[in-house]
């Protein structure tokens, strides 16, 4: 069996969500000896990067991206106990929360999710989040890039606060970020360092400014 | 009790503007989130219903967008979804005193609903009906499920609205323009919402929140292309922006006055305000809507 075509069946189980064929495919590619990384690469990331594009042009929507999802993560699962020593995925750490006011997460997990399917390390720290929080998390963890994200007309105006708090302590560390509601205009009014219209675009955008290419 | 053809028999409807934006005015610490207000300080939600009365609205909307109990349990007030939906409608109804009708708000749950998250369609439904519930206990004239932005959720919280015995329920989605035109986060056109929803027995349909005034038009045109349901449409006044220091929703009433005559030739039944409008947008509305009739 030619290895580029397993890559690619892989590829499609990604895309179309199928979660267990996904699982239980990259178990047999890692038992054949393949090496994880290009597992990852040539397989789930090329998935997963189809994924985003077809979202970012409004070919498919939030269920087929959540599905597609899922069946990242269950790949993953069965490939992390290999990503280790030489292997290990570390590109940089990105700080990703919901701000004060707001529930929704679904933007900010398929964030997460394509991030740390490109090889960052995410530290989510869930919905509802302060200035304070994202503060106390950031100097805990020391992340490259803080992230925020909102869907609510309402609560977008607060990452204002979150990017003035963060200044008045004197922390550099690059801000970022998304929701439906927001546009690159925003953004620069409130002084982020970017603003990501898609979880496609926000992959790009970190790897921008963290220059990875 | 109130039905949908006696609303419809009054001509065109003006429901209120927003109210999200308005409570943050206050800049008060203790409504967070802010169906809080309902038992911290009445009196000023009683003065945000005050002002859009007086500005021309027939029908508010209590201030109960966040209040099922999955969307109060993430501020741990679960156990308090009662007592916050009755002081909402007890509030809205004091201000109304028989002048307008009072509209129970039904937002979305902010959870994933299986197969795409955790939640049981039966929990979702579940916990929708309980709010609902309360909300027509409490003496609501209509409920109004809305911001939807997937179609299942809006279909479970709508049949969930018949069960506990709604007789006039309607429900707004909330769509972004793109490649294939208006859709919902999940993907579905105001076409096919309309007909789906109009199919699970929803009295009136439409588009609320989003971009602002112009494409919410559009989503009115499409829906009334395929669809003989009554219309209701609350854009936003645009999106927020930072003027000085201040957070600005630049479309103006002046322009909201445009939109209003722009609905009223759609052939919209009910018209309101999301984000950012103000008693000003819906005043400017009814001086429309007078000269009109």
């Amino acid at each position: 069996m030619e290895i580029g075509l397993k890559f690619e069946e892989l590829s499609n189980m990604i895309i179309e969500g199928k979660h267990l064929d996904a699982e239980s495919s990259t178990k047999y590619l890692l038992e054949m000896g393949i090496d994880p990384k290009n597992i990852l690469d040539e397989a789930l990331m090329k998935g997963m990067g189809i994924v985003g594009q077809r979202f970012r042009d409004q070919q498919i929507f939030v269920p087929q991206v959540l599905i597609s999802a899922r069946a990242m993560k269950f790949s993953m699962k069965a490939l992390e106990p290999y990503l280790v020593g030489d292997n290990a995925l570390s590109k940089g750490k990105v700080l990703l929360g919901t701000v004060k006011g707001d529930v929704h997460d679904i933007g900010k997990n398929l964030v997460a999710i394509m991030l740390q399917g490109s090889g960052y390390e995410v530290i989510d720290i869930g919905t509802g989040c302060s200035a304070e929080k994202f503060y106390d998390e950031y100097l805990k963890h020391k992340t490259d890039i803080v992230g925020m994200s909102a869907l609510l007309t309402t609560t977008m105006v607060y990452m204002k606060t979150v990017i003035e708090f963060f200044k008045e302590k004197n922390v550099m560390v690059p801000i970022i970020i998304g929701g439906a509601p927001l546009n690159q205009r925003f953004a620069d009014e409130i002084g982020a360092d970017g603003f990501g219209r898609n979880s496609y675009d926000a992959v790009k955008l970190v790897d921008k400014i963290l220059n990875i290419n | 009790m109130l039905t949908i053809n006696e609303l419809l028999s009054k001509g065109i409807l003006l429901f209120d503007g927003a109210m999200g934006t308005s409570i943050q005015k206050f800049n008060l610490p203790d409504v967070d989130p802010p169906e809080l207000i309902n038992l911290n300080h009445p009196d000023k939600l009683k003065e945000i219903h005050l002002k859009y009365i007086e500005a021309g609205s027939n029908i508010i909307e209590t201030n109960t967008f966040g209040g099922s109990r999955l969307r109060l349990n993430l501020s741990e007030l679960g156990d308090k979804v009662k007592e916050i939906n009755t002081a909402a409608v007890r509030i809205a109804k004091e201000a109304a005193k028989g002048k307008a009708y009072v509209a129970g708000s039904v937002g979305p749950l902010g959870v994933l609903i299986e197969p795409y998250g955790e939640l049981s369609s039966e929990e979702a439904f579940n916990t929708y009906k309980e709010q609902i519930e309360i909300l027509l206990e409490a003496g609501v004239d209509l409920i109004l499920i809305e911001t939807m932005i997937s179609l299942d959720e809006a279909l479970i919280a709508l049949n969930a609205a018949k069960e506990a015995g709604s007789k006039i329920t309607g429900v707004t989605l909330t769509f972004d323009s793109g490649a294939l035109g208006l859709r919902t986060s999940f993907g579905e056109s105001p076409s096919d919402a309309i007909l789906k929803l109009k199919e699970s027995g929803a009295d009136f349909v439409g588009s609320n929140c989003g971009h602002g005034l112009t494409d919410i038009l559009l989503a009115a045109e499409e829906m009334k292309k395929v669809c003989d349901l009554p219309i209701l449409i609350q854009p936003n006044a645009g999106l927020p922006e930072f003027i000085d220091g201040n957070i600005v929703y630049n479309e103006s009433p002046e322009m909201f006055m445009k939109f209003t005559q722009r609905a009223i030739s759609l052939g919209v039944n009910f018209i309101g305000g999301c984000c950012g409008t103000t008693d000003l947008h819906i005043k400017a509305a009814n001086s429309v809507l007078r000269k009109s009739s």
